[in-house]
């Protein structure tokens, strides 16, 4: 029995080859393996809060996404005066104050175009003295008629 | 046992390949040992062995320090391999008991060398042909010399019939080397 365990003692000599023993450990060393970390009430409570503002910081996204840029308008520094439906409103009066006046230029214009009309198609000498000394001889310069008034001379 | 084994385990678990590089360096040549006794070819007994402790580094993050040694851990895979590698290489196992397997891993340098070297095949030899597991309880207990409850833990048996184990382990081998 002695002999025997010291023959298996001897068993005790056999050694890797110390070349094999470096390359082999350094490729396992080399390789790359995920760190493990132990689960501690911090690192849970850290987990869970990783995950609970991810959730939130995507709901964010989808609320301006979908909800359209309405925060813009208050928000954005570049805010345009002319968006402002007061300004919007007193700008569309004053256009139509201008149309009105453009309405005036039309009408007093029109009898002087008639007025020319007139004085091509009557004969020279015959109406004219009459046309003109209903507008006034106290007034040199000539009043322009109204169209009511050219009929008038026109039906005489 | 190293010295500061526990605080080494954790660092390796946490992923320090330095502190997996102390281990390696303690164990390997044990481990090896027992591989290389139950496969008997150097070659073969070198590429187990590396993937013992890859297999292990791999999964050193599920390692739980449960009050076993680290060792029993080691010998559970490497025994899982030499079995695999058995299973993968059944037909050529005849072929490489008839090699003769130099276990001292350089030639002998003296009559006396040679002698020891002889010897030491032999016995080897005569260990391969026992089952594993009686392979695995005389490696263990006579060779590595770890304790009864050592050897249990890593063989998930009660130390009693460790005991019993070895008794029959090495009847069987001293009728194998008179034989």
């Amino acid at each position: 029995m002695e002999q025997l365990e010291r023959l298996l003692q001897q068993l005790r000599q056999i050694m890797p080859d110390d070349g094999y023993a470096r390359r082999s450990r350094m490729q396992i060393i080399g390789f790359p393996v995920e760190r493990r970390t132990r689960l501690t009430p911090w690192s849970f409570v850290m987990h869970n809060l990783q995950i609970g503002s991810a959730i939130a910081l995507v709901a964010l996204l989808l609320i301006v996404g979908f909800g359209g840029f309405s925060g813009w308008k208050l928000l954005s520094p570049f805010r345009i005066a002319s968006l402002d439906v007061a300004n919007l409103r007193a700008e569309a009066e004053a256009i139509s104050d201008i149309q009105v006046r453009l309405d005036g230029v039309a009408y007093t214009e029109a009898p002087r175009h008639i007025t020319s009309t007139i004085s091509r198609t009557i004969p020279p000498g015959a109406k004219t003295t009459s046309i003109e000394s209903a507008g006034g001889t106290e007034d040199k310069t000539p009043k322009p008629l109204t169209i009511d008034e050219a009929l008038d001379i026109l039906s005489q | 046992m190293l010295d500061g084994e526990k605080r080494i385990i954790q660092d390796a678990v946490k992923g320090e390949a330095s502190a997996f590089g102390l281990l390696y360096d303690h164990y390997q040549p044990q481990i090896y040992r027992f591989v290389v006794i139950k496969v008997g070819r150097r070659e073969d007994a070198e590429d187990l062995t590396h993937h013992v402790f890859l297999s292990a580094w791999k999964n050193i993050g599920s390692y739980e320090e449960v009050g076993h040694p680290f060792s029993s851990w080691l010998y559970q895979i490497a025994r899982n391999l030499v079995i695999d590698h058995y299973r993968a290489k059944r037909q050529e196992v005849g072929l490489q008991e008839a090699e003769e397997a130099n276990l001292l891993g350089h030639a002998p340098s003296s009559e006396a060398d040679m002698e020891q070297s002889l010897a030491m095949e032999k016995v080897a030899r005569a260990i391969r042909l026992l089952s594993p597991l009686h392979q695995d309880v005389v490696i263990m207990r006579f060779v590595e010399e770890l304790t009864v409850k050592e050897v249990g833990t890593t063989l998930k048996k009660s130390e009693g019939a460790v005991k019993v184990l070895q008794h029959r382990a090495i009847q069987k081998l001293k009728e194998l080397l008179l034989s």
